[in-house]
């Protein structure tokens, strides 16, 4: 489900949020498939996100509001990011090595499933 | 003579009521939009796949003969996917199932027919060989019959998956009787919230109130309004617990009942 907050990404807030997550800058550069320093100009308003990018900047957003919704707090969200290795995406990766590979889309996937009820 | 075929199939003489367990949000949105909401849920659930449906291939609607049930279940999910607990918080949907042919696992003689085993049925890590051999049988029921009642793994209740896109249209017919957008997770099965939290956002202040009022025009209008009217037949009376004192037949404060009972000549 796309939220409203979802649709308009704002990149302070996303940044607030992978801050409260423990993600770096670098994280961040990494989800959205840029370096930092195009993260810094979007930040100084320098440049602004290709459609491509943009998308994968409204699915942070979107991850973020789902980790707040399934999740009780930072603390659990954060571990869960780097720790765990959901079953049914192959059960050996973290959510963060998948993102790192441009699939949040599958993490997506697993917490909009986990939120819609699936067991 | 012709021989009867051993599918153990039956058919529901009377309308039978499950429950799905989910996050609040998507509670609000199955309210909205049933429809929608299904057509997500599948769409997930073929993706991901479930106990009686491989990946890729269909996929089914989840739910349980009741609450206890439903929640264990979906914490086992949550578990499997490397998350602690449940939300606090979580929303509640009940199903009432109107027409169906099913197979009823909690009889011996299904169990027999379709050659399955309770242990089986009731593996909490179920080997591969077990999780091949219910993919199959969920393959293979939804080509002749629309849902299964199998008994729960971890609850005391039973699972009834919903193959909803099945074997034809006119076989299962199911509809939303109920949906509770804020319900409270049963403690032990909650995720414990450690250190820090998150920061309370106007979304997260404002939403409560907005629902109320919604609720507002749908559960406490004595029928003036016909829109008001069908959703009371639609959703039935919803009590929402996270919302602060509100009285229990309408989920609405004392006052805010007075008033509209003035307001309507109540």
């Amino acid at each position: 489900m796309t939220t409203a907050a979802a649709r308009k990404p704002n990149l302070a807030s996303v940044e607030r949020t992978a801050e409260q997550l423990h993600l770096g800058l670098q994280d961040l550069a990494d989800i959205v498939g840029v370096d930092q320093s195009t993260l810094y100009r979007w930040r100084r308003g320098l440049s602004t996100p290709r459609a491509m990018v943009a998308v994968r900047l409204i699915q942070v957003a979107e991850l973020f509001d789902l980790l707040k919704r399934l999740f009780a707090g930072p603390d659990p969200a954060r571990t869960w990011l780097h720790e765990a290795t959901p079953v049914s995406v192959g059960g050996k990766a973290t959510p963060m090595d998948i993102m790192r590979t441009g699939r949040i889309d599958r993490v997506l996937l697993v917490l909009h499933s986990l939120a819609a009820g699936a067991s | 003579m012709a021989q009867e075929l051993p599918l153990a199939l039956e058919e529901l003489d009377l309308p039978l009521s499950c429950v799905r367990a989910l996050e609040s949000t998507y509670a609000t949105q199955a309210r909205a939009d049933f429809e929608r909401y299904v057509r997500r849920t599948l769409h997930f659930s073929q993706r991901l796949g479930g106990r009686f449906n491989p990946p890729c291939e269909f996929g089914a609607l989840y739910t349980a003969s009741d609450e206890s049930t439903a929640f264990a279940e979906l914490h086992a999910r949550f578990q499997r996917e490397g998350i602690p607990g449940l939300p606090p918080t979580m929303g509640m949907l009940r199903i009432v199932v109107d027409r169906a042919r099913y197979v009823d696992f909690l009889r011996d003689a299904s169990r027999r027919a379709w050659h399955i085993e309770e242990r089986d049925l009731r593996a909490e890590s179920p080997s591969t060989h077990q999780v091949a051999k219910m993919h199959a049988i969920g393959m293979n029921v939804r080509a002749v019959a629309d849902l299964l009642r199998v008994p729960s793994a971890r609850g005391a209740g039973q699972n009834i998956p919903l193959f909803v896109v099945g074997r034809d249209e006119d076989g299962l017919s199911f509809r939303l009787v109920a949906s509770h957008p804020y319900v409270a997770t049963p403690l032990p099965l909650t995720q414990r919230a450690t250190g820090d939290r998150w920061p309370r956002s106007p979304r997260h202040l404002v939403r409560p109130a907005a629902q109320r009022l919604r609720c507002a025009d749908n559960l406490a209008c004595p029928g003036c309004n016909p829109a008001c009217r069908r959703s009371i037949e639609r959703f039935g009376r919803i009590v929402y617990r996270a919302a602060g004192a509100q009285s229990t037949a309408s989920g609405l404060s004392t006052a805010a009942t007075t008033r509209l009972r003035a307001r309507h000549g109540a």
